[in-house]
């Protein structure tokens, strides 16, 4: 039985990593290099362990859904990534999915 | 060392682990990332970064090696869910190995351990590279040993005929047992003298031969019982384990303390035998017990319940 803190802590970051790609992909329509997507989505009430974001990145770069480039203009070189276009038909058809799917909970919670 | 150094330590030490066409790519960005991680603590806390502060930090992010699988998946010798599968061929095979190592005639127990090491040995390579190549055909096909159905065997049936005939397989092993030279001699009308295999008096005696006659009457009793009732029952089953046991050491204790035969020759001749058979049933009996812990209750799907239709949309 889940009744303590830490149970619910558990539960509730299982919960969380559901939607950590969609969360990535919403704040990706503009270029970010990693630790500023960090801020953005800590800002925006979803903070992140660095160690899982990043390697988040190069996964969803790699399977096609987001597009990098190196910007060595300022002091230290930054990897810019932002949606490629098969990442935007992604990130609509994953955005519906999640406000169906909200919809559905709130059905199920009400 | 100072904060760069530190961080840079760090990226060696997750860069070196990954494939070299990732490793520069990777590096190159994680040091990037870990200065303006460290930079941004700096800022928080109010003071320059130093060692500490980057080791405190490199810390939270993982061990090298846990921050490297994070962007690569290695490849696995043993997958952890082959640990059980492994685990279970590692024994057996160990246990096969130990039963053929008994020493012969004219073999001394050292011997026999040597080899037996260096079998286990192999017999641990042999499953290492057996778990790699079937991983590594995973890796590559990951349709590759799909799962097939296989029907469930019911072991705890027990016919009838069946019981009573192993109640009277162990009843002749007993009387063979009690008397191997008369049965031996009735067999062989005579050709072999029942005085060849007379007992000695020191295994006639009662710390010895008693024992076995026991644990073997009982074996028939419960064959007996399990063939009137029609089904192993937990009661029954954990009985036979525990009667097989101890058929298996008491054959075991034979083979090793003393002579069992008036006659040397016979001795030397039958003891490996017995030895070998104490082996054999200990290896069923290790078998039974691995069958008993393995078991599902129950072993069958319960008999249909009706259930009203559901009424909501598809399952997501």
């Amino acid at each position: 039985m889940v009744t303590d803190a830490d149970g619910f802590g558990k539960l509730e970051a299982e919960l969380r990593r559901g939607v950590l790609v969609l969360a990535v992909l919403s704040r990706l329509r503009t270029p970010q290099y990693g630790y500023s997507l960090r801020q953005a989505l800590a800002a925006g009430g979803m903070p992140i362990e660095e160690g899982t974001l990043y390697p988040l990145l190069r996964r969803l770069e790699a399977q096609g859904a987001l597009e990098s480039s190196w910007n060595t203009d300022g002091a230290s070189p930054r990897r810019y990534y932002r949606l490629s276009p098969a990442g935007e038909r992604l990130y609509q058809a994953m955005s519906e999915s999640w406000r169906r799917q909200v919809g559905v909970m709130n059905t199920l919670l009400d | 060392m100072d904060a760069s150094e530190v961080i840079d330590s760090y990226v060696h030490d997750v860069a070196r682990r990954l494939p070299p066409g990732k490793r520069n790519d990777v590096a190159l960005e994680l040091r990037a990332l870990l200065a303006d991680e460290l930079g941004a603590r700096a800022d928080a806390e109010g003071r320059p970064a130093d060692a500490d502060m980057a080791v405190a930090m490199l810390r939270g992010f993982g061990r090298p090696a846990e921050a490297a699988v994070r962007y690569y998946r290695p490849f696995t010798i043993i997958e952890p869910s082959d640990t059980w599968g492994f685990l279970v061929a590692t024994i057996a095979g160990g246990s096969v190995i130990s039963l053929l190592a008994s020493p012969g005639p004219g073999d001394t127990y050292n011997e026999r351990a040597q080899q037996a090491t260096v079998a286990f040995l192999g017999w641990l390579g042999v499953l290492v590279i057996a778990f790699a190549v079937k991983n590594l055909i995973l890796r590559r096909r990951p349709d590759a040993f799909a799962w097939v159905p296989r029907p469930v065997r019911v072991r705890d049936r027990a016919s009838r005929v069946g019981g009573v005939g192993l109640a009277l397989l162990w009843a002749a092993l007993l009387v063979l047992y009690l008397a191997p030279g008369r049965v031996v001699g009735a067999l062989s009308s005579g050709r072999i003298a029942a005085r060849t295999l007379a007992y000695t008096d020191s295994f006639t005696g009662p710390l010895r031969m008693p024992w076995l006659v026991g644990v073997l009457v009982l074996a028939i009793g419960l064959h007996l019982l399990v063939a009137a009732q029609g089904r192993w029952r937990p009661a029954t089953r954990w009985a036979r384990i525990a009667l097989t046991a101890l058929i298996g050491s008491q054959l075991g204790w034979h083979a090793r303390y003393g002579s069992i035969f008036s006659d040397p020759d016979v001795d030397r001749h039958l003891i490996p035998v017995i030895a070998a058979m104490s082996g054999l049933i200990l290896a069923v009996c290790g078998i039974e017990l691995y069958r008993e812990y393995n078991r599902i209750r129950p072993a069958q799907a319960p008999a249909p319940v009706s259930t009203p239709a559901p009424t909501n949309g598809p399952a997501m």
